[in-house]
């Protein structure tokens, strides 16, 4: 048996981690030094089947790089193929007796190390590397977890509220939020921020406010965010309290997951504030992530969480996706023609009583009724329009599409 | 317990040969095993084998030394001995259909035939 924790490499002693392949005796393993923060990878490259002598590879690599290899992001063979010079090593262990010598128990059972010489990867013969398909692909915690205390810390040193979103994968493999999925949650989440800002505040406080990143830490399984004033001294915690207790409440709703309940919390914001809180959960729920967002309120020293799982996102999605959008009639009874393509059935007029404008498709009646009609400051006509207003869009007008029904001249 | 298992032959067998004795050494005659010159254990007795080709496949991928040695398939009925299964304990890739057999009689040299050659250096 080969006792590969004996071995006085650089960082000895040497303590097992774990072993891969095992086949009469530990074949590919791992050892950690006790001093420095050092991970060897062995591997078992030459066996002679009947004096028992042996060849193992030793790698010395940083933690790092370790729990990649572990993850599987770099291969067996790469661990090898790619150690920088100094790094690998050539092990040979013999045995002093032979074959069929067995009569009596001696050293002979325990092998000797008999060589070490440093090796240049380029110089690894083939038949001494793993197989290109050897991939270890271990459930590996690659990062230090996160925690809650690191963000009252955080907040307490800037004076500002400071918030984390928690996202998980359940997918395999997977050792790090994939980039698309971390920008577009960002950005939808920016976006939700200053949503509820404009709900909870004026319009001039409200744009005096933004949420920035701050750190991805968990790679990136945790994105921090803080907020940010453009020229304010200290923030608004008076808006912000509010704007977060909403925030958590969305997501409390999700998690709730109860069709009606979520839709009736989503219902109390604006469509703007739905569209954006849609737009962070569609990303989460494309790789099966749930979320959980904890916030260290300015001057508070503690933190508030909600959280939901997987199936709640993707739930949610499935519940504002699956929401008719509401129609309302519009009756102009007197209002001008500015426009009217009847090629792509396309319209727009202005409502005299009210200067509201509307724009967008034509039936094909209306487009019938529209034919002969002439643009101009003078055109002016009485019209029917179904305004359609999808549950979670753009406010202010943004979004609603206009469907022209009846339209006729208006003398 | 009886069907068909899998162990790595020696490197001198091609596909179709039928295994020798060299194929079977038990533990207490294998260098590096933890058992060797200990025969009066009785897992110095127990001949490893596989009930997946899979994870013997596993083994061979990933240790070059054992990439070389083809994989040998044996028929095991409830006459030839007593199977036992026992994955290996703390064996994070591999090893969860290992079996130990102690053979009836205890030095059989099974006829087990070379199924898949040793592997060729990428």
């Amino acid at each position: 048996m080969i006792d590969f924790t004996s071995l006085q490499l650089f960082g000895a002693p040497l303590e097992h981690v774990e072993t891969y392949i095992y086949y009469d005796g530990p074949k590919a393993l791992a050892l950690r030094s006790s001093i420095y923060p050092l991970v060897y990878l062995i591997n078992t490259v030459e066996e002679d089947e009947y004096t028992g002598e042996t060849i193992t590879l030793a790698v010395a690599m940083t933690e790092q790089r370790f729990l990649a290899v572990r993850s599987g992001t770099i291969s067996f063979r790469d661990a090898f193929t790619g150690a920088p010079l100094g790094s690998l090593l050539r092990i040979d262990w013999s045995y002093d007796e032979g074959i069929g010598e067995a009569e009596d128990s001696g050293p002979a059972a325990v092998a000797t190390l008999t060589n070490i010489a440093v090796l240049d990867a380029r110089e690894i013969p083939a038949y001494w590397l793993p197989a290109r398909e050897a991939r270890l692909n271990l459930p590996t915690e690659t990062v230090t977890p996160y925690s809650d205390r690191n963000l009252v810390d955080l907040s307490a040193a800037q004076d500002r509220t400071v918030f984390a979103v928690e996202v998980a994968s359940s997918r395999s493999n997977i050792t790090s939020l994939p980039a698309k999925t971390s920008g577009q949650f960002q950005v939808a989440l920016a976006g939700e921020f200053e949503a509820l800002a404009r709900e909870v505040a004026s319009g001039s406080v409200a744009k005096e406010l933004f949420a920035s990143v701050l750190d991805l830490q968990a790679a990136s399984f945790v994105m921090v965010f803080a907020v940010e004033t453009h020229s304010w001294i200290q923030e608004p915690v008076d808006v912000t309290d509010v704007l977060f207790e909403r925030l958590l409440d969305m997501v409390e709703a999700v998690a709730s997951g109860d069709e009606a309940t979520f839709l009736a919390a989503m219902r109390k914001h604006d469509r703007r504030a739905r569209a954006r809180f849609l737009d962070m959960l569609k990303p989460l729920a494309a790789v099966d992530s749930g979320l959980t967002i904890t916030t260290a309120l300015a001057f508070r020293g503690s933190t508030t969480r909600a959280s939901a799982s997987a199936d709640h996102v993707r739930g949610a999605v499935d519940a504002i996706e699956a929401v008719l959008p509401e129609e309302h009639p519009v009756s102009v009874t007197r209002g001008i023609l500015t426009g009217l393509v009847l090629r792509t059935q396309r319209f727009e007029l202005v409502d005299l009583a009210t200067g509201d404008t509307y724009k967008g498709s034509m039936t094909d009646t209306a487009t019938e009724e529209a034919n002969g009609l002439t643009v101009g400051d003078t055109s002016f006509v009485s019209a029917s329009i179904n305004a359609v207003i999808p549950f979670a869009e753009e406010d202010a007008g943004k979004g609603i599409r206009y469907v022209l029904e009846h339209i006729a001249p208006h003398n | 317990m009886e069907g068909t298992f899998y162990r790595l032959a020696a490197r001198r067998h091609a596909v179709g040969d039928i295994t020798e004795e060299d194929s079977w050494l038990r533990p207490y005659a294998t260098h590096g095993n933890g058992y060797y010159k200990r025969q009066e254990e009785c897992d110095a007795h127990g001949l490893s084998i596989y009930a997946s080709e899979d994870d013997i496949e596993r083994a061979r991928i990933f240790v070059p030394s054992l990439g070389t040695k083809p994989i040998a398939e044996v028929v095991i009925t409830l006459n030839d001995g007593t199977l036992a299964h026992r994955p290996l304990p703390n064996v994070t890739t591999h090893g969860e259909t290992h079996h130990d057999w102690w053979t009836t009689p205890h030095d059989l040299i099974p006829q087990a035939r070379v199924v898949k050659p040793g592997r060729e250096p990428e």
